[in-house]
């Protein structure tokens, strides 16, 4: 599949990833912004819940990876370590 | 100066929470929907002075409210924010005349300046 064509599996997986990251993301920029006592009790409440949700689909996809037959595990190992390559490459270069 | 009046689009109600305490208290009104059927149906009571669309939402997805946000009001500031990683996604909005098109995680602190820049090209009475 292109990278111009959608692909629903992606997007679902991305969606879940991404959503409680950009929570713990952003309130923790706004904590270091803002001193207020409101932006504190909602942000730890926030990033704690989202803290949770993330570990949650971790958990889950971890299980579907150690389960999977089709060593998924080592394709995204290998995923990773070129996304860690490119990264260095990009802070370097 | 009146407040400025933003819509939140999202289905997710910690964003929904974020996108609040992002914006400062007194210096805009803000308007939750937590779906496009809602967004559109609000905005035929009012037209707020810039909307924050998710793209991803249960129901009509992020791009129809776009299109018909923008058939209705094209000069309305509308910034998309999504977890979409795939450019298609991005071209498509841009199709539809998206103002800002922001993929999460995204900075708040750079989403309200992007916000006070859009703002700040309209007049302050504009009807959108």
């Amino acid at each position: 599949m292109s990278d111009h064509e959608p692909n629903p599996q992606l997007s679902t997986l991305a969606h879940e990833l991404k959503t409680p990251l950009a929570v713990i993301v952003g309130f923790a920029e706004l904590l270091g912004a803002r001193d207020d006592e409101r932006t504190r009790l909602e942000a730890s409440k926030r990033i704690a819940e989202a803290s949770e949700r993330l570990r949650d689909v971790l958990d889950d996809l971890l299980t579907g990876v150690a389960t999977d037959k089709n060593d998924l595990g080592a394709r995204l190992v290998d995923a990773l370590a070129a996304g860690r390559r490119a990264r260095n490459q990009g802070q370097t270069g | 100066m009146s407040p400025r009046r933003i819509m939140i689009v999202d289905d997710d109600e910690s964003v929904r929470s974020l996108l609040r305490m992002t914006l400062p208290d007194g210096e805009y009104e803000i308007e939750d929907a937590t779906d496009g059927e809602q967004a559109l149906a609000l905005l035929a009571n009012h037209v707020p002075d810039l909307v924050l669309l998710d793209w991803k939402m249960p129901g009509r997805h992020g791009s129809l409210v776009l299109d018909e946000l923008k058939r209705r009001h094209p000069q309305l500031p509308v910034i998309v924010l999504t977890a979409e990683v795939a450019e298609h996604h991005r071209s498509l909005a841009e199709s539809l005349k998206v103002d800002v098109f922001l993929t999460k995680p995204f900075s708040p602190l750079e989403l309200l300046e992007t916000i006070e820049r859009l703002l700040g090209e309209r007049p302050v009475d504009e009807t959108p």
